[in-house]
């Protein structure tokens, strides 16, 4: 949970933090599997954030509107979230394989 | 994880094109959520206190977006009003100088190269710098100077519209060198007209006596502006003069393209208190420009003390254009004077001859940036007439009286405070660029039409001469007197037509105009112009204007009302009898097709399938007509004739009999073959009615599918009054229908007033526009402002 929440607070900075935050995430986590699924959540997480943000501004319609722009915010941050992870797999797990 | 081919794919997939390649990590911080920047853009809010360093002002919105900007001095009020321009429409300011600039290409890439090698030429910018240095130190500059530092304080906020974090590239700060731009703008596109080369051109392929007919100097109709009980006799003159001959036509082909669209015009009338049931008179107008999103136009009121002001202004302009204030309304329409000329000149590697001696051009190389790609060098020439125009090979002079300083802006901030007729006209002495006719109309009963603007006496050895074709400009023919390109006119000086010498009604009872014919050359003095629009409109205009005044009930703000919307069509009434005497030789499929057209009330409303079938039929009449022969004499499409030479070709006409290129051809069967080519088309497209095809197509300029407009079919044609063009993308940009009798004068835009994409109204306006509707224009004057100008603080640059 701090680890989503730091991370959805960088990634409002600048895009790396979507991979520092599923990083931060993923390495909550004891096995590369298991952190490439919540890296996964935290992504869908900020996309959620993301619509909520557009939907406070009175401009989610209008974005859902813009079709293929629309959807590189969510397509990056479900690639990115997953990716930064993935950083996971450098660290030994706690138990062998899963 | 996307390659970066795919990403890029996917943001140039709405068509900006490759001009925008960028990479990856650049493309991540646009559009990446919560941190992209283009995000920025969809939650960003105008704040409620902006400091400025002028006097308290506030801005209410209503429900369309329409500011209400309300101060105690033009200055505070002129900052507020640049502020909002800023806020609502800061890209498309930005688009416009850069166009007029000839910078396009270094925010948006290689495909407007043509563009900025063509305005880097004719180098509007050291004209537009020309006119700021005359107007500077008027009241009128320092309004222009208040407006532009209320752009610049909404531009530091880095709240960049959309557009801006699309591109990447944040827009650079405003002067009032920008805001002259902005009228070059609009003046070039409503006077920027190379007839007389297009005329050569043609006479240079078909000959002297073709080109007389099919690209004539008048049409033969008594619907002039100012009509008279003379008969309208033609203006029969010689040559059209010869543009060079092979390459003429790429030269006239390439600067056709920067003209504006065919169907640019007009209309306006004015009813006085004699005719109406008010006793008061009535005036309304509507001008037929481009239909972008946004549009043209950016609607608002402006209060201050001692007057208000409604109507549209020009985002990057202070006043109000069109539109009424207390005392009075008024209207532009497009003239069609002749304030362009070509000159051919003997040239010598960089000298060309004038008179007796031989001169430099002024010569300057330029680069123009073009993003993503190759940088371009242009060499920019000058004569002493003006820019030296250049395309692969040929090479003309021209002088355009937008080219010298005006007073434009200070006419139309003398409108916008004008008491009455009186100052009224005198503000409009001073309208020097674009030439329009002008009409107005007060709360007093007071009516006027004038045509304004510098109109040149062009003389050859002391004799005006008529400008309607090439002149020798080593010869020194067709000089213009008082003129100084890209500095300041003698306006005084007697190559100038006098204010009251040009045409004008005082106190008209009825008068129209739609663009025709102002005034019958054997009725003026001058010579005025080498062509106006044909007369469909006019003569529509005049037809039920005297029938509504030939009745005995008055007129009424709802008689405007339906004369702003008519869209009874002219040229169906005069060629559809033709089409359906053409049936025997036509296709069984065709014939059917035509048939459809019986009994039709030339109507060109949407539900009408009769509509969709002529319009059709027009367009494919004319391929078949000129096309052939166009194509064979190398000319380009854009030089066609218009409708109303083609549809007053009989069937006897040499065009067909004895055609200056290829075989003689018979009328008939070109009718028949365009009926069946318009029976095809409704099949392949799946049209059942005129407003399947007749659609608002109102573009973006990054024609990116969503920020587009949508799709609205509505009534109208290119010839009606309630006028639509959909292949050129022109119409009714604004209507006004202005009344004196207590009630709200009435307006509409086709879009929105906001040109940002996530408003809410970035297109509200566009559906009654194509239903027809109106709404009242009202300022807004209660209510808590959206926001408030506190003195102290800010910058006045």
């Amino acid at each position: 949970m701090l680890a989503g929440t730091v991370g959805a607070l960088l990634a409002t900075v600048h895009w790396s933090g979507l991979l520092a935050g599923g990083a931060l995430v993923g390495l909550a986590w004891p096995t590369l599997r298991r952190a490439v699924l919540a890296g996964l959540g935290f992504g869908i997480a900020v996309v959620a954030l993301f619509a909520l943000e557009l939907a406070l501004g009175g401009s989610l319609v209008a974005t859902l509107r813009m079709g293929v722009f629309g959807l590189v915010p969510v397509v990056v941050s479900i690639v990115a979230a997953p990716l930064g992870a993935t950083v996971r797999g450098l660290v030994p797990d706690a138990t062998a394989g899963d | 994880m996307p390659t970066r081919r795919t990403l890029v794919a996917a943001l140039l997939a709405g068509g900006i094109g490759a001009s925008v390649v960028e990479p990856l990590r650049s493309g991540l911080d646009r559009f990446a959520p919560l941190s992209g920047d283009v995000w920025d853009a969809a939650t960003d809010s105008v704040p409620e206190t902006v400091a400025t360093p002028y006097g308290e002002a506030t801005v209410r919105y209503d429900d369309q977006g329409v500011p209400t900007i309300a101060a105690d001095d033009e200055d505070s009020l002129y900052f507020a009003v640049g502020y909002v321009h800023a806020a609502d429409r800061l890209f498309q300011m930005d688009l416009i100088r850069r166009r007029m600039r000839g910078e396009l290409s270094a925010a948006v890439g290689e495909q407007t190269v043509e563009s900025d090698l063509f305005h880097r030429q004719m180098d509007f910018a050291t004209a537009a710098e020309a006119n700021w240095e005359l107007l500077s130190g008027t009241s009128a500059g320092e309004a222009v100077a208040a407006h532009a530092a209320g752009v610049n304080a909404f531009r530091r906020r880095r709240s960049d519209p959309l557009e801006f974090r699309l591109l990447g590239y944040e827009p650079e700060p405003w002067t009032p060198v920008d805001s002259m731009l902005i009228q070059k703008q609009i003046s070039w596109g409503l006077t920027g007209d190379f007839t007389s080369l297009r005329r050569a051109t043609i006479a240079d392929a078909f000959g002297a006596e073709t080109a007389d007919r099919i690209a004539p100097r008048r049409y033969d109709h008594d619907a002039a502006i100012l009509r008279s009980r003379r008969p309208d006799v033609s203006f029969a003159d010689g040559t059209a003069g010869s543009a060079g001959g092979s390459g003429a036509g790429d030269l006239a082909g390439w600067l056709a393209g920067f003209e504006w669209p065919d169907g640019v015009g007009s209309n306006s009338w004015v009813v006085g208190g004699e005719h109406t049931e008010s006793g008061l008179p009535l005036l309304a107008n509507d001008p037929h420009l481009t239909l972008l999103a946004p549009p043209v136009w950016y609607e608002m009121h402006h209060e201050l003390p001692d007057h208000s002001v409604s109507g549209v202004t020009f985002p990057g302009q202070p006043f109000v254009v069109i539109g009424e204030n207390d005392a009075g309304a008024w209207g532009f329409t497009n003239a069609g004077l002749d304030v362009l000329d070509v000159y051919d000149y003997e040239i010598d590697g960089e000298q060309y001859r004038y008179g007796d001696e031989w001169r430099s051009f002024d010569t300057r190389t330029e680069t123009v940036a073009v993003s993503g790609g190759r940088d371009r060098e242009v060499t920019v020439r000058k004569t002493v007439h003006g820019p030296l125009l250049e395309r692969r090979g040929q090479r003309v002079g021209v002088a355009w009286t937008g080219l010298t300083a005006g007073r434009t802006a200070r006419a139309v901030r003398g409108l916008n405070r004008s008491d009455g007729r009186d100052e009224a006209v005198a503000a409009l002495s001073m309208f020097d660029q674009p030439t329009q006719n002008a009409v107005y109309a007060d709360r007093d009963g007071n009516t006027h039409y004038h045509v304004t603007g510098l109109v040149p006496i062009r003389r050859t050895d002391g004799e005006a001469v008529a400008g309607d074709r090439i002149f020798d400009g080593s010869a020194q023919e067709g000089e213009w007197a008082g003129y100084e390109p890209y500095g300041q006119p003698d306006f005084e000086s007697d190559g100038w037509i006098p204010f009251e010498d040009k045409p004008h009604a005082d106190d008209p009872a009825l008068l129209a105009t739609a663009n025709q014919r102002v005034v019958a050359d054997a009725a003026s003095e001058y010579y005025l112009s080498d062509g106006y629009s044909a007369p469909w409109r006019g003569q529509r205009l005049y037809d039920r204007l005297d029938e509504l005044v030939a009745a005995d009930t008055p007129l009424t703000p709802a008689d405007s009302r339906a004369l702003q919307l008519d869209s009874y069509d002219r040229r169906a009434a005069l060629f559809v009898p033709e089409i359906l005497a053409a049936r025997p030789a036509m296709s069984d499929r065709a014939r059917s097709l035509a048939d459809e057209l019986v009994d039709w009330d030339f109507r060109m409303v949407r539900d009408s399938r009769a509509a969709l079938v002529f319009a059709l039929f027009l367009d494919h009449y004319r391929q078949r007509v000129f096309g052939p022969l166009f194509d064979a004499a190398g000319l380009d499409r854009e030089l066609v004739p218009n409708d109303w030479i083609l549809l007053h070709l009989d069937a006897d006409d040499p065009w067909f009999r004895d055609p200056p290129i290829g075989e003689p051809r018979e009328r008939e069967s070109l009718l028949a073959a365009a009926v069946a080519d318009t029976a095809a088309e409704i099949d392949a497209e799946g049209y059942e009615r005129y407003g399947d095809y007749n659609r608002t197509e109102i573009d973006h300029p990054f024609d990116l599918g969503f920020l587009n407009y949508p799709e609205y079919p509505t009534d109208g044609s290119p010839a009606t009054l309630r006028n639509v063009r959909v292949e050129s993308g022109v119409g009714s940009s604004y209507r006004l229908l202005a009344r004196f009798d207590g009630e709200r004068s009435l307006s509409v835009l086709p879009g929105g007033n906001d040109g940002d994409y996530f408003s809410d109204h970035y297109a509200d306006q566009l559906r009654a526009w194509a239903d027809g509707e109106y709404s009242p224009l009202t300022p807004s004057l209660t209510g808590s402002p959206s926001i408030r100008f506190r003195p102290g603080g800010g910058d006045s640059a």
